[in-house]
């Protein structure tokens, strides 16, 4: 990825190649936690509307959606 | 009042000149504006300062939905993988939703609780505290607080905190983005006496 700069106290700085290597780096880890955070999010929303659903209904919840509701 | 004396009552040298700032007020180090950068490092935190802040606004980042995350340095350069940073951010979302999200071991910290966009009018503004980044012997304390504009008109606020368990004196932060990074950017220190 030539051509990368950062602002450097306010100087524009072009990144050298062992720091282009090392925001690579960073940035697959960060995604990768990204997707985990991105999930579990989606987990817990469905787990919320499922706990919704079975209060309503008068059904038992499980202990991950029971954790959506109680504090 | 006028003349001579009036003219050099702001002046820092000279025969007459202004009094020293008082301990506990922010003074203005330096601003940038980027405009498509990979990230914004500021690393002059000198020793004349206790406590340094990071005002940013119209930050726009180069992707949609893109979470803005921040680096320190201790010395050697940023820290920017391991599992020393942690955070914890409350917000409200795209959906005007009210949530939190966190990190008890992570390689950054994310300080604004909803990924920003780029589209029209969107920005994120607020300010990031570095508290006591000289001391050897506290973790590095960060205080976060912020906001986005969403095109369509919803208000994502956004409060939090982090750290870094690391026992050295922090010497730079890095702001950025997973693609790049627009917007101004202003440093400030803090001095106690």
């Amino acid at each position: 990825m030539a051509g990368q700069f950062k602002m450097l106290n306010g100087v524009r700085v072009e990144l050298t190649d062992a720091e282009e290597a090392t925001r690579t780096t960073y940035l697959e880890q960060y995604a990768i936690e990204k997707q985990a955070r991105v999930d579990a999010a989606a987990q817990k929303a469905t787990n919320k509307a499922s706990a919704k659903a079975k209060l309503i209904a008068g059904e038992s919840l499980t202990e991950a959606e029971a954790d959506t509701i109680v504090l | 009042m006028s003349g001579i004396i009036t003219d050099n009552l702001g002046r820092g040298t000279g025969l007459v000149k202004a009094a020293a700032a008082a301990g506990g007020a922010w003074t203005l180090i330096t601003t940038t504006t980027a405009s498509s950068a990979s990230t914004v490092d500021f690393t002059t935190f000198s020793s004349d300062y206790t406590d340094f802040m990071v005002i940013y606004s119209g930050v726009v980042s180069g992707g949609d939905g893109e979470d803005p995350f921040m680096h320190l340095s201790f010395g050697s350069g940023f820290v920017t993988s391991g599992s020393a940073y942690l955070y914890g951010n409350m917000g409200r979302d795209s959906g005007n939703s009210d949530d939190g999200h966190g990190s008890s071991g992570t390689t950054k910290i994310l300080f604004l609780y909803a990924g920003t966009g780029n589209g029209t009018g969107e920005s994120a503004c607020g300010q990031i505290i570095l508290f006591d980044v000289h001391s050897t012997s506290l973790y590095q304390n960060v205080l976060l607080c912020g906001m986005h504009s969403e095109s369509s008109g919803v208000l994502q606020p956004s409060s939090g905190a982090g750290i870094h368990k690391n026992q050295a004196a922090c010497d730079g932060i890095s702001i950025g983005y997973s693609t790049n990074i627009s917007g101004k950017f202003t440093l400030y220190g803090r001095k106690l006496t």
